[in-house]
């Protein structure tokens, strides 16, 4: 359906003679075009036409419609296309396309596409769109667009067909755009994590060879002792009444040597905690007492002025080699090592 | 054949002997003062530990854990003159030391002295008064001596102090500063007693009559005894020792400490050093040898250093305490 804006119909006003049935003819055509097309052409005295067209007049339930709405005016006049919000006549708006315009030197033409949808069956119609605009006089008046009749028919049901459960939403193809963010935020709470680690370490590790690091010997510890304790024989301390720096260096040799060979700080422990220790680890207990008596009897020399008998100085040295000797490691352990 | 034959020379042996000797009443007091104190050893240890080197205890603890009865116990058995001070915020120096009263029948001032004038003062939550009144005792307490007006008068030996600090409660205290608290020879940390302890506590406090205390050493003897203990053996490498433990507090890198250095703001003073030897030869004297050994410092090393060691700041946020910056000074520097 549409509405037409010329005012003058052709024929009508040539001047040509119509005939008694053509006049009759022209008196219909004339009376239709008033009743389903003048308004527009009353309205506007002036050429201004708003025609509504749809791409059809049959849709499903909820499938969408294009309806055009175009508009003509001559130039110079001051009209404006019509905003539509929520319906369209009695069907539902849902979006509209920009406005197309042509300009000719005497006729200015708007079109705008509105796509429409109707969620119910039955007929429908879109339009009339109101459209208003200032007249010649300069006075405000509206023109209404035609209407289009939409018919709205659902779906056919076949009862003959089995009932199926209703399908679940369809799958949406992954874009990886949606997991950009995801994918940073991670790599950046990866990083933070790092950075912490990295700073932890920096501020709370121990800095290095703090502790209680001593050069470790390149010969096993029972074989580094027993060097160090011919050195000390060699040297013949307590024959030059140096019994003090003798047992001093020979129990510096035996913590050293319980340091290299069982881990133990024992150049930090005294003879207490030393026995203590020793009663904890499985060792001889001849190699226990050997080393306890050196000691205790070192202790005494060193802090309470003791002066031993030359045999006991012998006897210290015989002792320390004998402690070696039983908790050296054997050969397993060695291989191992 | 036994390693330990030969001779010490002369005046270690017969140190031994006069200590042997001397010493006899440590086991006598104990028992004594086990009568009415059970459990806390460490505590009584201390405390005899401080009345043989002439040095002062500031005892860290809870209430209840015995410590007025301690002192009052170690007072009744060696009968000396004992006093109890409660320091509280209104305290005056004046009420501590005594002052000058007007006689209006002779019209004259006369000295009225104070608490302080006792063999045995229990200052009890010393932290609780002003700082004058703080200084008022340390300083009597360092120079043995209080002046009332134009008169000075010297404090009678034995003199000990005993303070006691609640570690709980810090609303309305005045912190001992850290020069007050150096002039304390050991700070002894009471703990609760075990539960088998507890229980013959509870045995004991339900009994109708309290066992009494009696005398078992007199002041003589205790006097005697501080000069042995001051006569004890201590070996030129036990001095280094003790040294390089209180140096190590100082500059802790010279000892392959770096890592406890951001934690100490101050080092141990000297008076550190002197009551380390001075209280391990106590120690030494209570085990009844006459020679100190490495084990006597290590066994009072907290107690003389703990309150001489100032913390940092990042010490007190990483909950590092000086207890743990000592065993790692102990676990450093090695033993002669």
């Amino acid at each position: 359906m549409s509405c037409k804006t010329n005012t003058k119909h052709s024929r009508v006003l040539n001047g040509e003679k119509p005939s008694s049935g053509r006049l009759c003819g022209y008196i219909c055509l004339f009376m239709l075009l008033f009743m389903f097309g003048a308004v527009p052409v009353l309205n506007a005295q002036t050429t201004v036409s708003a025609i509504l067209t749809a791409d059809s007049n049959h849709i499903l339930i909820g499938d969408h419609l294009n309806v055009k709405l175009t508009l003509k005016h001559p130039a110079g006049l001051k009209i404006a296309m019509p905003v539509v919000k929520d319906s369209v006549g009695n069907m539902a708006f849902i979006s509209a396309s920009k406005i197309d315009t042509v300009n000719e030197p005497t006729l200015q033409t708007y079109a705008q596409t509105y796509i429409i949808s109707a969620f119910d069956s039955g007929q429908f119609h879109a339009g009339p769109i109101a459209v208003p605009f200032k007249n010649s006089t300069g006075a405000t008046d509206t023109l209404f667009s035609n209407i289009v009749v939409v018919n709205v028919n659902t779906v056919p049901v076949d009862t003959m067909m089995p009932i199926k459960p209703i399908k679940g939403p369809l799958a949406v193809p992954y874009a990886w755009q949606e997991f950009v963010l995801y994918v940073l935020g991670a790599l950046l709470l990866l990083l933070l994590i790092i950075g912490g680690i990295i700073l932890y370490e920096k501020y709370t590790r121990e800095k290095p060879g703090v502790s209680n690091a001593r050069p470790i010997p390149k010969d096993p510890a029972h074989i580094w002792a027993r060097k160090e304790l011919k050195k000390l024989e060699d040297d013949k301390l307590w024959q030059k009444d140096q019994a003090k720096l003798y047992y001093s260096r020979l129990t510096e040799i035996l913590r050293l040597y319980l340091e290299y060979r069982f881990s133990w700080l024992a150049l930090e422990s005294t003879t207490g905690e030393i026995e203590n220790a020793i009663n904890n680890y499985q060792m001889k207990e001849k190699a226990k007492d050997n080393l306890l008596q050196i000691l205790r009897a070192a202790d005494l020399v060193k802090f309470a002025k003791l002066l031993p008998a030359p045999e006991a100085n012998i006897k210290a040295m015989e002792s320390a080699y004998k402690f070696i000797d039983l908790t050296e490691p054997k050969e397993e352990e060695q291989k191992k090592s | 054949m036994d390693i330990i034959s030969g001779n010490t020379t002369v005046d270690i042996a017969s140190l031994n002997e006069r200590i042997n000797r001397e010493s006899a009443f440590v086991d006598v007091l104990n028992l004594e003062l086990g009568k009415a104190i059970i459990g806390q050893k460490y505590m009584v240890e201390r405390l005899m530990l401080a009345l043989l080197s002439n040095g002062h205890i500031l005892l860290e603890g809870v209430p209840g854990l015995a410590k007025t009865l301690a002192i009052k116990s170690l007072a009744s058995a060696i009968h000396a003159k004992f006093s109890r001070i409660q320091f509280t915020p209104d305290l005056l120096p004046a009420d501590l030391t005594g002052t000058m009263i007007y006689n209006q029948r002779e019209n004259n001032f006369v000295v009225k002295k104070g608490p302080i004038f006792a063999n045995l003062v229990l200052a009890d939550e010393i932290n609780r008064a002003p700082a004058k009144v703080q200084a008022a005792l340390l300083e009597a307490m360092q120079e043995k001596q209080v002046t009332i007006g134009d008169e000075t008068f010297k404090l009678e030996e034995p003199f000990l102090v005993l303070a006691t600090q609640n570690p709980i409660e810090q609303e309305g205290t005045y912190p001992l500063p850290e020069a007050q608290v150096d002039r304390f020879m050991l700070k002894v940390v009471v703990t609760y007693p075990k539960k088998e302890e507890e229980r013959l506590i509870i045995r004991q406090n339900l009994e109708y009559a309290g066992k009494t205390i009696n005398q078992v050493v007199n002041q003589e003897e205790i006097l005697r005894a501080r000069k042995t203990v001051r006569d004890v053996y201590m070996d030129e490498k036990i001095e280094r020792y003790i040294l390089d433990i209180v140096f190590a507090t100082r500059n802790p890198s010279e000892y392959k400490l770096d890592k406890i250095k951001p934690f100490i703001n101050y080092g141990a003073s000297p008076r550190a050093s002197i009551n380390l030897a001075l209280a391990s030869k106590a120690y030494a004297f209570i085990k009844r040898r006459g020679y100190v050994i490495p084990e006597d410092i290590r066994a009072i090393c907290f107690d003389v250093m703990r309150h001489r060691i100032g913390l940092t700041y990042e010490a007190e946020a990483e909950n590092v305490t000086s207890e743990e910056l000592i065993s790692e000074i102990l676990n450093a520097v090695e033993v002669p």
